[in-house]
This record gives C-alpha cells, structure tokens and sequence, in this order.
C-alpha cells in the first residue's frame, strides 16, 4: 500500500510540475495571454542586426521594429492618425501620417514597433537621397542591384528590413521601408 | 504480491492520465467573454438540424450576416463556419469538415482571406484549429497552418502548450472547466453598439498584386469539392472597406470564379443598395458591421439567395420551428441585454473588449 501511495505521490508532483512550470519556450505567452498584446498579422521581432536601411525624419532615424513611442516624442503629433482593433482584440493596428510620410506599426507584447515608412511625394527622400519622381537609373545608382526587381519594383533587402521603389514608366512612385516577415 | 504490484502500476498511470485530462481541461483557453472567437468553430457540433446555407471564412462573415434574419424572412436555415482570421486553407477545411456532417445547397465564402499566403499567427490558429472535431481534416489544417514556432504535438496534447497557464486562470476557467455556454447565433457574433465610420488612411500600394498561389490553391479546391459533392459555391466580399480590398485582388477572383463558372460579388459598391449607412450600421468605425447592419445584410443576401437558387422555405417545419424558435429567443435576449447595457452604461460591458479578463 505504501509503494502505491508512493507512485500516486510521484506521479501527481509530475504532473504538478508539467502543469506548473513556466519555462515552456522560454516564457514565451499563450495565444490567450497575446490578446493583450501579439500582432494578429505575422509580427517580425525585434531584430538585432537592424539594417542599414534607415530612414531619417525631422532629425529621427525612423529604423522598421523601432520601438514606435520614442518616434512619436522626437517626430511630434501626426497629422493624422488612425487605430483600427485586429479581429478578436488581438492589438491595435496603427497608422501615423507626417504629411508626406505614412508610418504603420503592429502591436507586441504591449508595445508597437514600426511596421512600415511610407513616402508619398518627393518633399523626403531616403537616406542615400532617393525621392520620387526619380528614374530607375537613379535608383541603380544609389543602391547598386536590387535583390528583386520587375518592371513595376525594385526591391532591396538589408537585415530585417525590405526597401522597396515602386515604378511606373520607369519613375519612382511609392518608397516603402517594410519590416520582413510581414 | 505480484498483481498487487501491477494493480498500483495499473492505478497510478490511471490517475496520472485522469490528472493530466483534468489539468489539460482546465488551463486550455475557454474564450467564453470578451474573446470569444475561439469557441466559434466547436460550437457547429452542437446544431440539431440541416443547414441549406453555410457561410465560410473571417470576421467578415461572423460579424455581416445574421443567420436569424435570414431565418425570419426566408425561412432559410443556415450556419456561418467563421473564426478570427481564417485563413484560405482553413476555410477548405472546415469546409470539408462540414461535409462530413451534413451537404448544404449553397457554400458562402468571403474572399478576404485569399490576402494571405502565408500561416500568419499562433493566437489565430488556435482560435481556428482547437475546435475542431479531430479527422483527417484536422491533421492537414494544423499541417498547413503551422508557423515557424508551433509544434504539432502541442495541437494533439494542448497542455504542453497551455501548462504554463495555471498564473493566469480565473474565474471563467474553473466556471467553463468541463461546459461552454454558445456564444454565436448560429455562427453570428452579435454587437449593436455604433462607432460611425470615419475614414481610412490610403490603401499603401502593393510590388505585387498577385493573390498567392497557396491561397489560390485551396479556393480551386473549395471549388472542386463543391462541384464534387453537388454543392453551390457562392463568392462574396463583403461590404466593409478596410483592410483595403485591391481593384487587383478583385479582378483576379472574377477571373476565377468566371473559370469555375461560380458567382462573385462583391459588395463594397452596392452599400447603398444593400441600404448600409455606415455612420450607424458599424461598432468598429466601418471594419465589421453591428447587429442592425448585419440584419440588412443578411435581408439583402437573403433576395439573392432566394431569387437564384431553389432553397426550401422551411418555416412550418416543426423540427426546425423549434430549434429555429430557441435560437431567435437566445438571440433577442442577447439584443436586449447589450441595449440595457447601451442604456445603463453608455457602453458594452459584458461583450467585446470590456468583457476581456486580465
């Protein structure tokens, strides 16, 4: 009777411990636990090697998963802004507008990070002085090879950040800094 | 000596598995208040009766068409199969899943989700995926839907993920340990708070338009197996504007659903027809619509429904009277506890975000 009290006693601290531990991935959250706070897109995280692809703003590095609330100190309040809740409150979706930049970002653990910097018209050029309105030679010229280009895009890709320059006609019309993953 | 010896072995793997069931039951998610979305997909299995329509797919299903007015003025019997976010693949099977069970006349399912190319989110999965019924079905959509972090043991023994739950168990967890009240109206997530629709940022423009080939994928097959087992396939986008829904996007579900000889319509242009003023008709500032837009959604659909395909009135059906009746009751007393909540509070407390427990 003792072994059998003994084994009950083994087998129930075992099952004490599976369920009590809170390692489980390295503390990683349950989806449950992530409404508060996880992206319900596929949220990049943040990157450790950044990128070279920096997108400098009113006197900010404006990096894609930068923390989005230091951003907002130095870049001042939007001249627009919109919040839209992910389906079954999994976080907020957000989109600052700077006039001429649009800035997305995505919601982790608590926090936004930049998810996208939109440039809309050729008052900001990117950081190696590419604006709209310039020709895809110039886009060449400043970058080198893209790593994906069609007629419509070039695309350049620097650790967790993808650059992308839409075309028409072979004139820049869209500049986009995108987080990967996304 | 011996077979008392197997006896205690025989006792405690017993209790150990009884322990585990027991721990499993009740650190798993119940998502009974506030997020209630992932309960949506198990609660298909408690319907009684055949469904001569079954919507699948997003929110924008879920939350844009009420099943009770389609019931009401049509007399048609029907089910939305809609989880958060579901994903293409996970609408053919959960499509498939429903066919195991029943063969509806005509299939809904709302195009947004063909955005998606890629498993986007574990929450998401989960919410879609933990309730299903296990099948062949099953297997595949964890297999296809799985990101980079997920495990497939942790879909068939849901402990190893939720174990370490236990700090964050409340009241709901031990209240719903071994039952789940519903929370759709068959399939329907109801809200009749408003918050007008203000406008959204500019849709960012795409390198790419094309809508990917695994999403395009399984709608080929969604097509295939309705046309297999005799079933009409309807596509729809509904009538909500954000997320952007690209004129390239849907260019390329015309040309299939014209290739699959299926109808597409998408209903972002006819709001006024439908007859949506969306500084009322929406809770969400125009992403999903509130219980008086879905109500003139579902009217709207329900004509169509009605004037191109030969669905039975089953009004007058004592079987379906009845269980139609229960649901139109459950559905009234939801309607009303959320508009003395309106009146008492200004606000939902017992649904949606301020429902959520911490």
């Amino acid at each position: 009777m003792k072994k059998t009290i003994t084994l009950l006693v083994c087998a129930l601290t075992v099952c004490a411990l599976l369920a009590g531990c809170g390692g489980g991935g390295g503390g990683e959250k349950t989806p449950a636990a992530e409404n508060t706070g996880a992206s319900g897109n596929a949220a990049p995280v943040q990157s450790e090697a950044g990128s070279k692809y920096v997108f400098p703003f009113k006197g900010a590095q404006v990096a894609v998963n930068a923390p989005m609330a230091p951003l907002v100190d130095a870049l001042g309040e939007p001249g627009d802004y919109f919040e839209s809740e992910s389906c079954a409150f999994q976080g907020l979706d957000k989109v600052y507008t700077y006039g001429s930049v649009v800035i997305r970002t995505y919601p982790q653990d608590g926090t936004d990070y930049v998810l996208s910097v939109q440039l809309r018209d050729d008052t900001v050029s990117t950081g190696e002085g590419v604006y709209i309105g310039q020709t895809r030679d110039d886009v060449v010229a400043a970058y080198g090879e893209a790593a994906d280009e069609t007629d419509a895009a070039l695309r350049y890709v620097d650790g967790d950040c993808t650059l992308t320059f839409l075309l028409t006609d072979g004139t820049v019309t869209d500049i986009t800094y995108t987080a990967d993953a996304v | 000596m011996k077979k008392r010896r197997w006896l205690a072995v025989l006792l405690t793997a017993v209790c150990t598995v009884g322990v585990l069931y027991l721990a499993q039951r009740l650190l798993t998610p119940k998502y009974q208040k506030g997020i209630v979305e992932g309960s949506m997909v198990a609660e298909y299995y408690d319907e009684t009766v055949e469904h001569d329509v079954v919507f699948i797919g997003d929110c924008e299903v879920y939350e844009n068409f009420s099943p009770i007015t389609l019931w009401e003025d049509y007399g048609i019997s029907s089910y939305i199969r809609g989880s958060a976010q579901q994903l293409t693949w996970q609408s053919y099977y959960l499509l498939e899943d429903t066919l195991r069970y029943e063969t509806p006349d005509v299939v809904v399912f709302n195009v947004l989700a063909l955005k998606y190319d890629e498993p986007q989110s574990e929450a998401y999965n989960r919410m879609t995926i933990d309730g299903m019924r296990w099948s062949r079905s099953k297997v595949e959509d964890i297999l296809a839907s799985m990101t980079d972090e997920e495990h497939f043991i942790e879909y068939v023994f849901p402990l190893l993920r939720y174990h370490d739950r236990w700090s964050e168990l409340n009241k709901t967890d031990v209240q719903h340990w071994f039952s789940k009240d519903p929370v759709t109206h068959a399939g329907y997530y109801m809200r009749v708070d408003v918050q007008p629709e203000l406008g959204f940022p500019d849709p960012m423009p795409l390198a790419d338009y094309t809508l990917g080939e695994k999403a395009m994928g399984y709608l080929q097959r969604m097509a295939d197996l309705c046309r297999e087992k005799g079933v009409a396939l309807i596509l729809i986008k509904a009538p909500t504007e954000y997320p952007h829904w690209y004129d390239e996007w849907d260019e390329q579900v015309a040309a299939f659903a014209e290739e699959n000889g299926v109808p597409y319509i998408n209903y972002i242009p006819l709001q006024d027809d439908i007859g949506l003023d969306m500084a009322t008709d929406t809770y969400d500032g125009g992403l999903h619509l509130n219980n008086q837009g879905a109500e003139k959604m579902a009217a709207y659909f329900g004509a169509y429904l009605k004037e191109n395909y030969d669905l039975p009135d089953r009004r007058g059906e004592p079987e379906y009277d009845a269980v139609w009746q229960e649901k139109i009751d459950a559905y009234e007393a939801m309607k009303r506890q959320q508009y003395d909540e309106l009146a008492q509070y200004g606000e939902l407390v017992s649904f949606g975000a301020n429902a959520i427990e911490e």
